[in-house]
């Protein structure tokens, strides 16, 4: 399950990435080990964040640094990166997550009605990625024009 | 034909690009109004002429889904085409959105031809009221 997750995710980001925002992601290889720090680079974030429930429920966060996050914004709006207001930023993160939430879910099981709440989003500053979430969240990473975004998904312990 | 078309979702950013992705796939659009809600919508609908509804599923205050009930109820109201654009892509839910009466779907992310593709098959529908 979490293997096809995982594989579904980076088909939906990729999807999104060129269709929204006309940008080619890069999948990280197994050997490679930038993600595991590069984020640890940017002194602040965009860390976007959703809920779903549905016959699982749990949290689905987006983090992206945030000179790529104005990119994406320019580019979705048709706007010089100049003129992109930081409200238009947290918009456009904020759909990011739920697009790629609400594909994944439906790919996962069409026949669920999967209910998702408004997505948040806020500026993290002196983050260190790994403290977001517990161990066991799954973590999705890839390139974006160069810089690391990370996809991580916690599933609600049942019971 | 120009058509005058209301815009419902949550996020100004999409309503704008919902609008430009319209106007650049060829739809040819007149007046444009856009609401945050669904209850927004229906106050629009009260003073402007409005030919087609574009419309997210997932909103605060009244969701797409409840709007479409409240279109339903009305005589005038009911004849306007309403077409879904949103992330929702469960069948359940988009097959109860077609049984109140909407007259197309798009999921997001989108591209303009499917946007195109779908607007001008419903409004160059003989009697798509």
């Amino acid at each position: 399950m979490t293997k096809e997750i995982e594989t579904k995710t980076l088909m939906i980001a990729s999807q999104v990435f060129e269709t929204m925002f006309f940008i080619p992601i890069e999948v990280q290889q197994e050997d490679d080990k930038r993600g595991d720090d590069t984020l640890r680079f940017f002194s602040a974030f965009f860390r976007g964040e959703i809920g779903f429930s549905g016959k699982q429920s749990g949290r689905l966060v987006v983090s992206i640094p945030i000179g790529l996050a104005k990119t994406m914004a320019s580019n979705f709006l048709g706007l010089d990166e100049s003129s992109v207001t930081h409200s238009q930023v947290f918009d456009v993160v904020n759909e990011l997550c739920n697009v790629v939430c609400g594909n994944l879910f439906a790919r996962i099981d069409k026949k669920t009605v999967w209910t998702l709440t408004v997505p948040q989003t806020r500026e993290v500053t002196g983050y260190t990625f790994e403290n977001g979430f517990e161990d066991d969240s799954l973590i999705v990473r890839f390139y974006a024009e160069g810089y690391p975004v990370h996809i991580q998904i916690r599933f609600t312990p049942s019971g | 034909m120009a058509y005058n078309v209301l815009i419902v979702d949550d996020s100004q950013t999409m309503r704008k690009v919902i609008r430009k992705t319209v106007s650049l796939s060829g739809f040819e659009i007149g007046d444009c109004w856009e609401a945050g809600n669904g209850q927004e919508a229906l106050d629009i609908l009260r003073t402007c002429w409005v030919d087609l509804i574009l419309t997210d599923l997932n909103m605060p205050v009244m969701n797409g889904l409840e709007m479409v009930k409240e279109l339903v109820k009305d005589e005038i109201y009911r004849k306007i085409p309403v077409v879904l654009i949103t992330t929702e892509g469960s069948e359940p839910r988009i097959e109860e959105a077609y049984a109140l009466g909407i007259k197309g779907y798009i999921q997001k992310p989108f591209y303009p031809e499917a946007i195109r593709d779908t607007l001008l098959r419903i409004m160059e529908a003989p009697h798509h009221d």
